[in-house]
C-alpha cells in the first residue's frame, strides 16, 4: 500500500527540484537555440577569394604586414577601407620619394636606359613603402614586379607570355584568382564580417585615436605590435585566423562595457544616430 | 472649364465606399505583418582596382559636387552631397542632400550657399518612381496638387490601341526622321526656357533639320515688362535688380521673395541691405503674399489693375519727369486715391519717398504686369527707372537675366493656330508642359491632336506627353553634364553626379542623336568651351574651383526711345478691376505647377494657409463671415463666362473681395491672355462666391493649422517698444529667469550649469551646450528650412489621409500666426531641446535624456511608443510614427535619397528635432582630431544651412564668444512658454 504522506513528503521533496531542472533545461534550450540563432544570423557567406590573414600576418615566412597597412583608413576615417587591387598613385607623393630618386641616378650612372631607371626608381619606391609599413595593394606581391608594368601592359594584348610569369610567381590557388582580378581588373566585392545596424554610428578612427593615448598601448614599442593588439580588443586575434570571422557578437553590452571600463563616454548619442 | 468643374465635383463630393473601405483595410493589415527586421549597413565592401579614396576623401564620407539647380529659371549653384551605396551588384553614388554652392554668383556671392524649399526637395524629383502608385499606406484616391505623375525611364511610343508601349532610342529616332522626311507640312519646336550651349545645339538642331522654332515657353514669362523695355529702351530682356545697391525699394505686385525672377538672390540682397541701417522698402499688392508680410508695416494694399493710375502720377512728381522726350499725363491726386485705393497722405509719402532717395529702385511684376493694364504699369515704371536714374545705376540692362530667347504666350497662340489649320507636320515639345499649364482660351491641348506626330522630351509623363506620340525620357540634371547661363554673361556648370537611374539621356544628346551625329554631348560642351573660356575664365570654369564664371564686360548706356508715347495713350483713363476680382497668384512651392511633381512640395504646408495636400481658393475673414463659409466648404466661383468648383480656406490678410487661388490650384487659366503684351491674365472680375455644397472630406484639402490666433500666449512677441508689445498680456516671468519656477528638476548643487539669470540646474554642461536662435524679424516663412529637414533627416513623406489625421512627421514648421493688424506673422517651431523638459520624465523607459551636449536626446531603440513624451511636450514638436517607413516601403528609387548618417524609424517610435546630431557629432569629430573645441560657426544644421536670410543661428551657449550666445543676451531675445519653467535652447528674437 502506498503510504500517502510519503508520497506527498516525496513531492514537496521533488517538486521543487523538478523546477529547478526544468529551469535549467529552460536556460540550455533557450542559450543553445540563441547560440543557433546567432551562428546562423551572422554567417558570413564564402568569400570570392580565400584572404588568410594568418600568412600574411603571423606566419614566420610571411610577409608580416601590420593590420592599417592593408586598412589603411582605419585611423584616418570611420571605415577602415579594404586594400585595393593595384597601388595608388598618390602613395608615391608621401612613400619613397628619395630611395627612388637615387636608385634612378644609381642606374643612369651605371650606364642604364631611360626606361630601365625608371624601372629601377618605381621598383625602389615600391620596396621602401613595404619596408617602412605603408600602405600595400594586391599587387605588390602578387602582381608584377614593376608596378608602373601594371598600368601598361594589362592592357596590351600583344604581351602573351606577360601574365604567365606572374601566375607561376603566385603558386597557391586562392593566390591565382587575385591575379585574375589584376589582369581583368575587376574588383573583388568581399563580404563584410562585422556588420553594424543602419542605427549605430561607430567611428574607427576615434577608437584607435582615443586607444593610442593610453598607457597600455603606449607601453607596446612596436608601432605593429600597437595596431594588432588595439583591433584585437574588437575584432580578436585575426593574426592567427585563417578566413576572418566574428569572436564577438559586437552588441549594445559589449560596446557599454568597455566604454565603461575605460572611462569613455556612455551617452546615447555618442553612439546611436 | 467645365472639365475641372467635373472632376473637381466628382472628386470632392465622393465619400469612402465599402469596397474602398475594405481594400484599404488589406492594404494596412498585409503592410503591418511586412514589418522587417533592423536594417543594416550595405553587406559588400570592395578591393577596387585603383583606390578612389585619398587621406582627404577616405571611403565612408560624403562625396561633395558642385552643380547647378534647374528647378526653376533662376539657377542656383548647388552643392550635392553624395554618398556610395551598395545597389546590389556594385558600389554608386547617390545624392542625398543638396546645399546652395558658396561663392556661386546667383546664390551665395555673400560666401554662404542657400537654397529655396524647391531646390531643397528637387532630389524627390530625381528620385521620383516610375510608377505612380502612392505610398504603401496611404489611402486610395488622395489628390495630389495635380494628378501625381511619374518619371519617364524609357523612350516610350503610343501603339494603335492608344497604349503607352516601351521602344528602343534606335527605334524612337526612326520614327521620328521618317515623319521628318514626310513634306507638305512644317515641322515645330517648342521647349522651356534654354541657356548655354544646349541654346546653340537647338538652334543647329532646328536648322539642320528644317524645323521652325518657336519662342521658348514659359508661364512666368514676364513678357509684359520685357516688351515695356522693348519699346522703352530696345531691349527685350528682364534688367538685374541690384537691391544691394538701393537705398529705397518700391516694389509692385513683384514675390520678389517667393517666385519673381531670382527669388533666392533677391532676398539674400534684401536681407544684407535691411542690415546695415538706411533702407526702406514698400510693397503694393492687391493680394497677401509672403513679400508683402515681410515688408510689414509698409506693405500697401492697392487696387487690383489700379497701378496705372499710381505710376503715372509718381511719373509726374518726379522733379526729372520733364526731361523726358515726351510728356505723360497723369490722373489728378484725388482720382489717383480713389482709384487705387491708397490715401493721398501715403500717395505723397511714398512720392517723397521716392524723389528724395539717393539710389531708389523700383520694380514691378508678378501680379502686377499680368492683367489688363499689364503693359502699361511695366510702361510707366520703366520710365519712372529713367528719370530717377535707375535704368543706369541700380538696373543692369546689360547683365540682364537673360529672357531674351523666351517668347509670351502669343507665340503660342500663334503656334496653336497653325495646328488648328493643320499646318503643323511634326511637332517637338521640350522640357515644358504647356497643354498643362497654358491658358484653356489657347485650345493648344486640342489643336495638338492634329500635328501628325508629336514628340514629347521630358522627364515626368505630364499633361503634354500625354497626348504624344513619342516620349523621349530626359535625365535630370543632376544625370548629366551642362550648363546654364542664368544671367547674361553668368556661366554656370552643370555637373553628372550619378550615372541615370533609367535609360534616360540629356537633351543634348537627344538632339545631336537626332542629328544622326556621332559625338556625345559631353564632347561638344567641352569643345564649345574651350572656345568660350579662355584666360582666366578658364581656370574659373575649372569645377576646382566652383565651375561658374561671370564674364567681364563694360556696362553700355541705356537710352530712352520716343516710342512710348503711343502706347501710353488714355494711360490716364484706364479702367480698374473692382475688389470683387479673382488673383491668380504663383505658388511658392511648385512655382508655375512644373515643381509639383515633387513629392516634398505635397507634404510640405502652404506656410500662409498651412494647406499640405489639395487645392483651395482662399478669402477674406470678413467675406467669409457675411456669408457664412468656414474652412474646406464647397464654393462655385461665378464669373461672366467661367465658373470653377473649390473649397475654401479663410485667409487672414486678405483684402475683403478678393479671391486669391495659387496657380497650381488653376492649372489651365480660363481668363486667357493680355492682348497688349501676351502676358498670361491672371486676374478676373466680377466674381462671386457661392456655397454649393458641404464641407470636403478633410484629407481632399488637409490644412494643418489649427487656429491662427495665439490665443494671448506670446508664442510670436510684438516687437520691444511698439504700441502692439504694450498690449500683450505680460506672463510674471517674462525675461526673467530667476522667478521661472523649477519644473521637474529641482535645482542642484556645484555640479549643475549656471543659466543666464545665476539659475543652477540638475544638468551639468562641462564642454558645450547646444543652443539656437532664430530672429523673427528676419523670416519670411519661405520654408527652406523645413523641406531641408525634411531631406536631411529622412523624415517620411506620409501622404494626406495621415495628414489630416494629425500625423504630419515634419520636425519643423512654420507656424503663422494672426498679427495685431490681422495679417499673418510666422515663427518656425523645432523641438526647443529643454533644459528642464517635460518630455523626459514621464517616459518609462528612459528613452527621451538629456545629453552631456545640453540635447533632449530621443533614443529611437529604446522607445516603446507610449506617446506620454508626446502628450507632456508643450511645444507639439514630437512626432509619431504611424506606420513602418524604413526602406522597403519606400517607392522606387525614392529610398536611395536616404541619408545614411540618419537611421531609418519603423513603427511605433517617437522622432523629433535633434539640432542635426549628425552634423554635431562630425563637427565634435573634426574638432577632436585637433585637440580642440568646435569654433563658433563650424557647425550648422541644415535649416540654418539654407535659410536665405541667416535668421537661424546654432552655436555653443557655454561660449561667451559665440554668436548665439551674444543673441541670446539681447533685449528682444525671449523663449516660447517661458513661464513654464522648461528653459528651452532656442531664442527667439523678435
Amino acid at each position: 500500500m502506498i503510504d500517502q504522506k510519503k508520497l506527498l513528503d516525496l513531492g514537496l521533496k521533488v517538486g521543487p527540484l523538478m523546477g529547478m531542472y526544468g529551469f535549467f533545461a529552460f536556460l540550455i534550450l533557450a542559450f543553445t537555440g540563441y547560440r543557433y540563432y546567432w551562428v546562423s544570423a551572422e554567417e558570413v557567406p564564402p568569400q570570392p577569394v580565400g584572404y588568410k590573414h594568418f600568412l600574411h600576418v603571423a606566419a614566420p615566412d610571411g610577409p608580416k604586414l601590420a593590420c592599417i597597412q592593408c586598412h589603411q583608413y582605419t585611423d584616418k576615417s570611420r571605415q577602415a577601407g579594404a586594400p585595393p587591387l593595384t597601388p595608388s598613385p598618390q602613395w608615391n607623393d608621401v612613400w619613397g620619394k628619395e630611395e627612388g630618386i637615387a636608385a634612378y641616378a644609381e642606374a643612369k650612372k651605371a650606364g642604364k636606359s631611360k626606361e630601365d631607371a625608371e624601372i629601377a626608381r618605381r621598383m625602389a619606391m615600391k620596396s621602401a613603402r613595404l619596408q617602412k609599413s605603408g600602405p600595400v595593394s594586391c599587387a605588390d606581391c602578387h602582381g608584377p614586379d614593376d608596378p608602373g608594368d601594371l598600368a601598361m601592359d594589362i592592357s596590351r594584348p600583344g604581351n602573351v607570355g606577360y601574365w604567365d610569369k606572374v601566375y607561376e610567381k603566385n603558386e597557391k590557388a586562392e593566390a591565382k584568382k587575385v591575379v585574375d582580378h589584376i589582369r581583368t581588373r575587376e574588383p573583388i566585392h568581399w563580404h563584410r564580417t562585422h556588420k553594424m545596424p543602419t542605427h549605430v554610428y561607430f567611428s574607427h578612427k576615434r577608437h584607435i585615436k582615443a586607444l593610442r593615448e593610453r598607457d597600455e598601448i603606449k607601453g607596446i614599442e612596436s608601432e605593429r605590435e600597437q595596431i594588432i593588439t588595439m583591433c584585437s580588443f574588437c575584432h580578436g586575434e585575426v593574426q592567427m585566423m585563417g578566413e576572418n570571422r566574428k569572436i564577438r557578437s559586437m552588441e549594445m553590452g559589449f560596446c557599454i562595457s568597455c566604454h565603461k571600463s575605460k572611462g569613455a563616454p556612455t551617452d546615447c548619442y555618442i553612439c546611436h544616430k | 472649364m467645365s472639365q475641372i468643374n467635373n472632376k473637381e465635383g466628382n472628386e470632392v463630393n465622393e465619400g469612402m465606399d465599402r469596397r474602398d473601405f475594405l481594400k484599404t483595410a488589406t492594404a494596412v493589415g498585409s503592410g503591418a505583418l511586412l514589418a522587417s527586421c533592423t536594417p543594416q549597413e550595405d553587406s559588400r565592401f570592395v578591393s577596387e582596382v585603383t583606390s578612389p579614396y585619398s587621406d582627404k576623401q577616405p571611403p565612408g564620407a560624403p562625396w561633395i559636387f558642385q552643380s547647378t539647380c534647374t528647378e526653376c529659371p533662376a539657377n542656383c549653384g548647388l552643392e550635392v552631397k553624395a554618398y556610395e551605396k551598395y545597389d546590389g551588384k556594385d558600389r554608386k553614388m547617390f545624392p542625398v542632400k543638396l546645399e546652395g554652392l558658396q561663392g556661386h554668383p546667383v546664390n551665395g556671392a555673400d560666401g554662404k550657399g542657400n537654397l529655396c524649399m524647391r531646390g531643397q526637395g528637387a532630389l524627390t524629383r530625381l528620385y521620383a518612381p516610375e510608377k505612380s502608385n502612392l505610398m504603401t499606406f496611404s489611402l486610395p484616391k488622395q489628390p495630389a496638387l495635380l494628378d501625381f505623375t511619374a518619371r519617364v525611364q524609357t523612350p516610350k511610343a503610343k501603339n494603335k490601341d492608344g497604349k503607352w508601349q516601351n521602344i528602343s532610342w534606335e527605334d524612337a529616332y526612326a520614327r521620328i526622321r521618317t515623319a521628318l522626311k514626310a513634306e507638305g507640312k512644317k515641322n515645330a519646336w517648342l521647349s522651356g526656357r534654354t541657356t548655354g550651349t544646349l541654346a546653340g545645339v537647338v538652334d543647329a538642331f532646328c536648322k539642320s533639320m528644317n524645323i521652325e522654332k518657336t519662342p521658348d515657353y514659359e508661364v512666368y514669362s514676364h513678357a509684359a515688362i520685357r516688351k515695356a523695355n522693348e519699346i522703352l529702351f530696345g531691349i527685350a530682356d528682364v534688367p538685374q535688380a541690384l537691391i544691394g545697391e538701393s537705398d529705397f525699394l518700391l516694389t509692385l505686385g513683384a514675390d520678389i521673395l517667393e517666385t519673381h525672377v531670382s527669388p533666392i538672390s533677391y532676398t539674400k540682397q534684401l536681407t544684407e541691405r535691411r542690415k546695415s541701417g538706411k533702407f526702406s522698402w514698400y510693397h503694393l499688392e492687391p493680394h497677401v503674399s509672403l513679400t508683402g508680410i515681410r515688408a510689414r508695416d509698409q506693405r500697401l494694399v492697392i487696387q487690383p489693375a489700379s497701378e496705372p493710375y499710381l505710376l503715372a502720377w509718381l511719373l509726374s512728381q518726379h522733379p526729372n519727369h520733364k526731361s523726358l522726350p515726351k510728356p505723360v499725363s497723369a490722373a489728378k491726386l484725388e482720382i489717383v486715391s480713389q482709384k487705387t485705393g491708397l490715401s493721398e497722405e501715403l500717395l505723397k509719402e511714398l512720392s517723397n519717398k521716392l524723389n528724395s532717395a539717393r539710389k531708389p529702385l523700383l520694380l514691378a511684376g508678378g501680379v502686377s504686369t499680368a492683367n489688363q493694364n499689364g503693359l502699361e504699369t511695366a510702361l510707366l515704371a520703366g520710365l519712372i527707372q529713367w528719370v530717377a536714374g535707375m535704368t543706369n545705376d541700380v538696373l543692369d540692362f546689360n547683365r540682364t537675366e537673360n529672357y531674351s530667347r523666351v517668347g509670351s504666350l502669343k507665340d503660342l497662340e500663334n503656334l496653336s493656330k497653325d495646328l488648328a489649320a493643320d499646318k503643323v507636320g511634326v511637332l517637338f515639345v521640350g522640357w515644358s508642359n504647356p497643354a498643362g499649364t497654358a491658358p484653356s482660351s489657347l485650345a493648344l491641348k486640342e489643336n495638338m491632336k492634329k500635328a501628325t506626330l508629336r514628340v514629347a522630351i521630358t522627364e515626368f509623363m505630364n499633361d503634354t506627353a500625354k497626348e504624344c506620340d513619342v516620349v523621349l525620357p530626359l535625365a535630370h540634371s543632376l544625370e548629366s553634364e551642362g550648363d546654364a547661363e542664368p544671367r547674361k554673361g553668368t556661366w554656370s556648370r552643370i555637373r553628372p553626379v550619378m550615372k541615370p537611374l533609367g535609360d534616360t539621356r540629356s537633351a543634348g544628346d537627344i538632339l545631336l542623336g537626332l542629328q544622326g551625329s556621332k559625338g556625345s554631348y559631353s564632347d561638344h560642351l567641352s569643345r564649345e568651351w574651350k572656345k568660350r573660356f579662355t584666360g582666366e575664365n578658364a581656370a574659373k570654369w575649372n569645377l576646382a574651383s566652383g565651375g561658374h564664371v561671370v564674364m567681364a564686360s563694360a556696362r553700355a548706356k541705356v537710352q530712352l526711345g520716343n516710342k512710348y508715347s503711343s502706347h501710353l495713350k488714355g494711360s490716364d483713363a484706364l479702367p480698374v478691376l473692382s475688389k470683387q476680382s479673382i488673383v491668380v497668384v504663383p505658388s511658392l512651392r511648385t512655382f508655375d505647377g512644373r515643381s509639383s511633381v515633387l513629392r516634398l512640395m505635397e507634404e510640405l504646408p502652404d506656410p500662409l494657409s498651412t494647406i499640405s495636400y489639395g487645392k483651395w481658393c482662399a478669402i477674406s475673414e470678413n467675406v467669409a463671415k457675411e456669408n457664412e463659409l468656414e474652412d474646406r466648404d464647397l464654393v462655385e466661383l461665378q464669373l461672366n463666362k467661367a465658373s470653377a468648383k473649390l473649397p475654401i480656406k479663410v485667409q487672414p490678410g486678405l483684402p475683403d473681395g478678393i479671391v486669391m487661388i495659387q496657380r497650381d490650384s488653376m492649372p489651365e487659366l480660363p481668363f486667357g491672355i493680355s492682348e497688349k503684351s501676351g502676358e498670361l491674365s491672371a486676374m478676373a472680375e466680377p466674381v462671386t462666391v457661392v456655397k454649393v455644397g458641404s464641407k470636403i472630406r478633410g484629407n481632399h484639402m488637409v490644412v494643418l493649422s489649427g487656429s491662427m490666433s495665439q490665443e494671448n500666449r506670446g508664442i510670436i512677441k510684438q516687437p520691444l517698444g511698439t504700441k502692439a508689445a504694450a498690449a500683450e498680456i505680460k506672463h510674471p516671468t517674462h525675461g526673467k529667469w530667476e522667478s521661472a519656477p523649477n519644473g521637474f528638476y529641482p535645482p542642484v548643487g556645484s555640479e549643475g550649469t549656471t543659466f543666464p539669470g545665476g539659475k543652477v540646474f540638475g544638468h551639468p554642461h562641462p564642454e558645450y551646450d547646444w543652443a539656437m536662435s532664430v530672429d523673427l524679424d528676419a523670416c519670411t516663412g519661405c520654408s527652406a528650412c523645413v523641406a531641408a529637414c525634411y531631406t536631411e533627416n529622412n523624415i517620411p513623406m506620409v501622404g494626406s489621409w495621415d495628414h489630416w489625421k494629425g500625423r504630419e512627421m515634419s520636425w519643423l514648421r512654420i507656424e503663422p500666426y494672426k498679427g495685431p493688424d490681422g495679417v499673418p506673422q510666422f515663427i518656425p517651431m523645432m523641438c526647443q531641446q529643454c533644459h528642464n523638459a517635460p518630455c523626459e520624465p514621464v517616459c518609462p523607459v528612459y528613452a527621451t535624456m538629456h545629453t552631456e551636449d545640453g540635447l533632449n536626446a530621443q533614443v529611437y531603440n529604446r522607445c516603446v511608443g507610449t506617446r506620454y513624451c508626446s502628450n507632456n511636450c508643450p511645444y507639439k514638436v514630437r512626432r509619431f510614427n504611424w506606420w513602418s517607413h524604413d526602406e522597403d516601403k519606400w517607392e522606387g528609387n525614392l529610398k536611395w535619397a536616404h541619408n545614411p548618417e540618419i537611421s531609418i524609424r519603423t513603427n511605433g517610435i517617437m522622432e523629433k528635432c535633434t539640432f542635426c546630431v549628425q552634423r554635431i557629432r562630425k563637427g565634435k569629430d573634426h574638432a577632436q582630431d585637433e585637440k580642440r573645441l568646435v569654433k563658433d560657426g563650424e557647425i550648422t544644421p541644415a535649416c540654418a544651412q539654407t535659410c536665405p536670410t541667416g535668421a537661424i543661428t546654432f552655436g555653443n551657449l557655454n561660449d561667451e564668444n559665440s554668436m548665439v550666445h551674444k543673441l541670446s543676451k539681447k533685449k528682444k531675445s525671449y523663449q516660447v512658454f517661458e513661464e513654464l519653467g522648461t528653459h528651452p535652447s532656442v531664442f527667439y528674437l523678435r
